[in-house]
């Protein structure tokens, strides 16, 4: 069950998705979440589901891992989702004791839930089709600007990269030492709310211990091949832009255009 | 207490890419008291098939009878609980499931979970303790993070111990361990086996280990049981171990090399000293094929 998190598991591949800039789909991830809040109306997010869509499945990528990247949010959602049905003023349609459902808060549930959705499945696509190195690669060219102002944007890049690289490791050791203790007659899984809390304990004590095992080792063999930060570093893949990436960008700055017409010019429409 | 398999075939990430087929129909019998070796070259399926015998992994197929009940079937499930009281295993690298702040409270980690009242919890970790030679009031009061090596991994055996199982399942208990602590480690192991009459099931790369400890070998490839015998009637098969990557010990190679040259020499032998008195007798015997 632990293996089944997909957040940022990398699917190789090969298609138009996988091909383009890694800066790009950073980007492009950004102004996707930016305008997938300020938007309104159905045409609207059909039209940022459509596009999210097609991306996936430009990116030959099955709708089950699509939606298996909501599984961790799904308490999240669930109850953003709730919180916004009952909790919204307005028009009641559906009553039941202190509980009220309004027309306002069914559309804005609906409404919120499907951004919460397409914000968590767009994040995912850009890890399902762009491999860590590249997207801490394109974070570092991102964030270069930004060394002037001290931001140590190598350095930054180099945290993400070490964090994404361990994520796969960490949990394996955590499936491996959780049926350890299992073995052992531990049980994670009865209880009240303080009883699992101490039931963790066994888990993530040897966690946290070969964590700092591993990051030791780690620096070890860095510094034995004489790693020293990012000062005059050169790197082994260049990051060009090309024809697909512009395409890209073409297409995100006309859904952005009009789903920001809908928004401001077309409002009372 | 006897363990059964029938037919036990295991899938991870059934329906996905992925898909990888860890056990293909294994069937085989330990009988109550058996010291088995399970060999095989990695990614074979022993750790998987160590797994489920502990109810740890289910299998997506087929049934495992462990002491008369069946832990796939649903009621079986539901005492998985219990089977691991009886089944004991001790994973790679034990030494990394260590979390308590002493020895002696880590290795009455298991019993606490049974829920033993006090005074047979300690009991059991202090024999646990004597039994992989980590005994004495000091050492049971020392962070289990202050040990060498070696006594981090006996500690943690010594936490499988003392839930007090009839069968013991260890996976590669000696991987990383420096040729004393080889010996230590294995040396109890058998002597819990010899004393006591615990069932053990020993995943091994060693060669020379398994054909000196165990009673009987079993060999996996590609989630399949391809050989299944004593020791020196495996080892017998020398080519069919080497083309699974799998290596034969000295002694079986120096006994089939000699074979090889004409040597009048049985094709499997039990230990070095009965290979050095049929060697010997041979090389005393004219009738021997001459080179």
């Amino acid at each position: 069950m632990i293996r089944s998190i997909t957040i940022g598991r990398y699917l190789s591949g090969n298609s138009v998705i996988h091909r383009l800039d890694p800066r790009v789909k950073i980007l492009a991830l950004l102004v996707y979440m930016v305008i997938l809040f300020v938007a309104k109306g159905w045409l609207a997010y059909g039209l940022l589901g459509l596009l999210l869509f097609s991306s996936f499945w430009l990116a030959r990528i099955s709708l089950s891992y699509m939606l298996r990247s909501l599984r961790p949010v799904l308490f999240i959602l669930f109850f953003t989702v709730l919180i916004n049905l009952f909790w919204t003023r307005g028009e009641v349609v559906w009553r039941l004791w202190r509980l009220t459902v309004t027309r306002e808060g069914i559309a804005l549930a609906t409404a919120m839930g499907y951004r919460l959705s397409m914000l968590v499945i767009s994040a995912s696509l850009l890890t399902l089709t762009t491999p860590p190195i590249a997207l801490t690669d394109g974070l570092e060219h991102l964030l270069t600007p930004g060394k002037r102002i001290g931001i140590p944007a190598h350095e930054l890049a180099l945290m993400l990269t070490i964090a994404l690289r361990f994520i796969p490791t960490l949990l394996e050791e955590a499936d491996r030492i959780m049926k350890a203790q299992m073995a052992r007659g531990a049980d994670f899984n009865s209880g009240g709310l303080i009883q699992r809390a101490r039931s963790l304990l066994p888990l993530l004590v040897p966690l946290f211990v070969s964590a700092f095992r591993r990051a030791d080792e780690l620096a070890t063999a860095m510094e034995a091949r004489c790693y020293r930060g990012g000062e005059g570093r050169t790197r082994l893949r260049e990051l060009r832009l090309g024809a697909i990436d512009a395409f890209a960008g073409l297409i995100l700055v006309a859904v952005s255009g009009v789903v920001l017409y809908l928004r401001f010019a077309g409002g009372a429409a | 207490m006897a363990i059964e398999l029938l037919g036990v075939s295991h899938v991870y990430q059934a329906g996905t890419p992925q898909q990888v087929r860890a056990l293909d129909g294994v069937s085989l019998f330990i009988p109550d008291g058996q010291f088995v070796a399970l060999i095989g070259p990695t990614g074979s399926g022993k750790s998987t098939l160590a797994q489920t015998l502990n109810g740890l992994i289910q299998p997506t197929a087929g049934r495992i009878v462990i002491d008369g009940v069946e832990i796939t079937s649903v009621e079986g499930r539901r005492s998985l609980r219990q089977l691991r009281h009886k089944v004991g295993m001790v994973f790679q690298f034990p030494e990394h499931q260590l979390f308590e702040d002493s020895v002696l409270a880590d290795v009455s980690f298991g019993p606490r979970n049974l829920r033993l009242p006090a005074s047979e919890v300690r009991a059991r970790a202090i024999a646990a303790l004597e039994a992989v030679g980590l005994g004495g009031e000091e050492m049971a009061a020392r962070s289990p993070f202050a040990l060498s090596g070696g006594q981090m991994r006996r500690a943690a055996i010594a936490g499988v111990l003392a839930m007090e199982p009839k069968v013991l399942i260890l996976d590669e208990p000696a991987a990383g361990l420096d040729p004393l602590g080889r010996e230590e480690i294995l040396g109890q192991v058998q002597a819990l086996h010899r004393d006591r009459g615990l069932t053990v099931i020993l995943v091994s790369h060693d060669m020379q280990d398994v054909a000196r400890l165990a009673q009987r070998l079993l060999v996996m490839d590609q989630g399949r049981l391809v050989m299944d015998g004593p020791p020196d009637e495996v080892f017998a098969h020398a080519d069919q171990l080497r083309a699974l990557g799998l290596d034969v010990p000295v002694l079986s190679s120096v006994v089939q090399q000699l074979r090889a040259r004409g040597w009048q020499l049985p094709a499997s032998v039990r230990n070095v000293e009965q290979a050095a008195d049929l060697i010997y007798a041979a090389y005393r015997n004219p009738t021997r094929a001459s080179t």
